[in-house]
């Protein structure tokens, strides 16, 4: 029987090593004005940055499964708070908070108060389009889809907007069974 | 659980080492960190290491040789440290202006070491043969910690990022200067380390000599 | 009062310039900004005229008029703060609380990603901390 899924990621933030978060939010921002004066359009700077976080989330599940010890999460719900509380907490330092579930259990919201990511950030005028934190929402989907989990990720609220909270929705929208997502050639 | 190396898309890797999974084995400063930046923010040391990996891998699709990812590198880096010379200003220095090139050379060996990277860096010397020459080393540099160079990528080095904060801090504080990151074999070393190597343009050096 | 702030780049170029009066008088204070200008230049690169003041980012009292009172602040990055009083009897140390404030609410600006260092500062936030900082100036001072 797999040990339970730990609730809280503080004691593993606690033990890895850490660097500042000013030079990790300052190098985040560097990387999107680079963005933007490469692409220059805002929408093609979503889909860089979204692809970023895909190619980290692909790399960081191995971590993170290690890290925290979860073996299996039963179903898309259990993920969820994983997530959020572990997965959230063990690399950036914060928790999210999962609500919003549909009937159905395949569709829910992540809930950040707190971003590192986003201190002194202020957008433009001129980049109102641009979801700054969408590095975020690659690493979530990439993950998911390393445990098999097939996922569409939108941001619906954004504090660089105006907005209370950064609101993530993830859509579950299909579970690959039992494949395992690479080769093993170790 | 085994580590994958295939999960790296381009020519860089994290550094495998015997280690279970792709982190990075560095406790020492962490003590020291603690007590220097009271209560500041911190994410993981892999969640800067897996985003500057990012960086280096998208400038490799912008670029076509090594010299030119090494600048795209140091103008990201450069856009940190002008950013980094203003906090620390206001936030460690109090009210006194730094106007002397020892003094910047020391607030970067010093100050700014420590809030980025943990640690005062582990030496700051002259150029033996060239007076406008200073040279900032250290034995791993954070960002070369993680990411191991293929073969085929030369003498590029990482720490081009770094040499464009240290840049960006001294345009930043009027000492305009010229600074590349260098590998530099040590004895009985197997890794070399990386000197940050800073030549001060002429108006500093004649500015320094006129303050006497 | 505080009527008049302004933020100045190392080559003299304006980076931020607010005056806070309702008399149409901005021409007279962005003229007296300028002035300062070159109080600032004259008294850094004449260190020993300067004295001990030399390595501090308050530089004090600048130009004093009949009206007014022209504070200055350097910082490391050799960006120059302006500000300009009509009150003629303030301590130096409300002055130094004061520029501590707005320096903090002008490194926060230029941490911006989307600032270009050396561009006019035009961050909302940066013009509402900035109103938020010199309200409270004067009330400290004159209650």
């Amino acid at each position: 029987m797999a040990p339970a899924a730990p609730k809280s990621g503080d004691a593993i933030f606690a033990s890895v090593d850490r660097v500042n978060a000013e030079l990790f939010t300052l190098t985040y921002g560097a990387i999107v004005r680079q963005l933007l004066t490469d692409l220059e359009e805002v929408d093609e700077v979503n889909k860089q940055l979204d692809q970023m976080g895909y190619n980290i989330g692909v790399r960081l599940v191995d971590e993170f499964l290690a890290k925290s010890n979860v073996s299996r999460c039963v179903d898309f719900r259990e993920t969820a708070e994983v997530i959020a509380k572990v997965g959230f907490k063990m690399f950036l330092g914060v928790t999210a908070s999962v609500t919003n579930w549909d009937t159905e259990g395949t569709t829910c919201s992540l809930i950040m108060e707190d971003n590192p990511l986003v201190d002194f950030v202020e957008l433009p005028d001129t980049c109102q389009g641009l979801h700054y934190c969408n590095i975020l929402s690659g690493v979530v989907r990439g993950a998911l889809e390393m445990v098999s989990m097939k996922t569409e990720v939108t941001w619906l609220r954004d504090m660089l907007k105006g907005d209370d909270v950064f609101e993530l929705q993830v859509k579950l929208l299909k579970q690959i069974p039992e494949e395992y997502p690479y080769k093993d050639d170790e | 659980m085994g580590f994958r190396e295939s999960h790296f898309p381009s020519g860089l890797e994290v550094h495998k080492r015997n280690s279970p999974c792709p982190t990075f084995t560095i406790h020492i400063e962490i003590a020291l960190w603690e007590t220097l930046s009271k209560g500041k923010q911190k994410v993981s040391l892999s969640a800067f290491a897996f985003l500057f990996s990012e960086l280096v891998q998208y400038n490799q699709t912008q670029v076509d040789n090594i010299a030119e990812l090494e600048r795209r590198l140091e103008d990201a880096g450069y856009a940190v440290g002008a950013r980094v010379l203003e906090l620390l200003c206001h936030r460690e220095k109090g009210n006194r202006r730094e106007t002397r090139l020892l003094g910047i050379l020391s607030f970067i060996h010093s100050t700014v070491w420590k809030v980025l990277f943990g640690k005062v860096a582990d030496s700051l010397e002259k150029g033996t043969e060239h007076e406008d020459e200073y040279m900032n080393s250290e034995k791993e540099l954070l960002v070369n910690r993680f990411i191991s160079i293929p073969k085929d990528m030369g003498a590029f080095n990482c720490g081009a990022f770094v040499a464009g904060i240290v840049k960006g801090v001294l345009d930043n504080a009027g000492f305009p200067a010229v600074v590349t990151a260098h590998f530099v074999p040590v004895d009985g070393q197997q890794r070399p380390r990386t000197t940050i190597l800073i030549k001060f343009v002429e108006e500093v050096l004649l500015r320094e000599a006129r303050l006497g | 009062m505080i009527v008049c702030l302004a933020v100045v780049g190392h080559q003299n170029n304006p980076l931020y310039i607010q005056s806070f009066t309702e008399a149409d008088d901005a021409l007279k204070l962005h003229h007296m900004v300028h002035c300062s200008l070159d109080v600032i230049d004259e008294r850094v690169d004449n260190p020993k005229k300067s004295g001990p003041t030399i390595n501090e980012t308050f530089l004090g009292l600048l130009c004093p008029t009949e009206n007014y009172k022209v504070y200055g602040y350097l910082t490391n990055t050799k960006v120059k703060f302006i500000l300009v009083t009509t009150d003629l009897d303030v301590r130096d140390a409300d002055m130094r609380t004061f520029f501590r404030r707005f320096h903090a609410a002008y490194v926060d600006a230029v941490s911006n990603p989307f600032h270009v260092p050396g561009k006019k500062i035009t961050s909302k936030t940066f013009a509402e901390r900035v109103a938020t900082i010199v309200k409270s100036f004067g009330l400290t001072t004159t209650g």
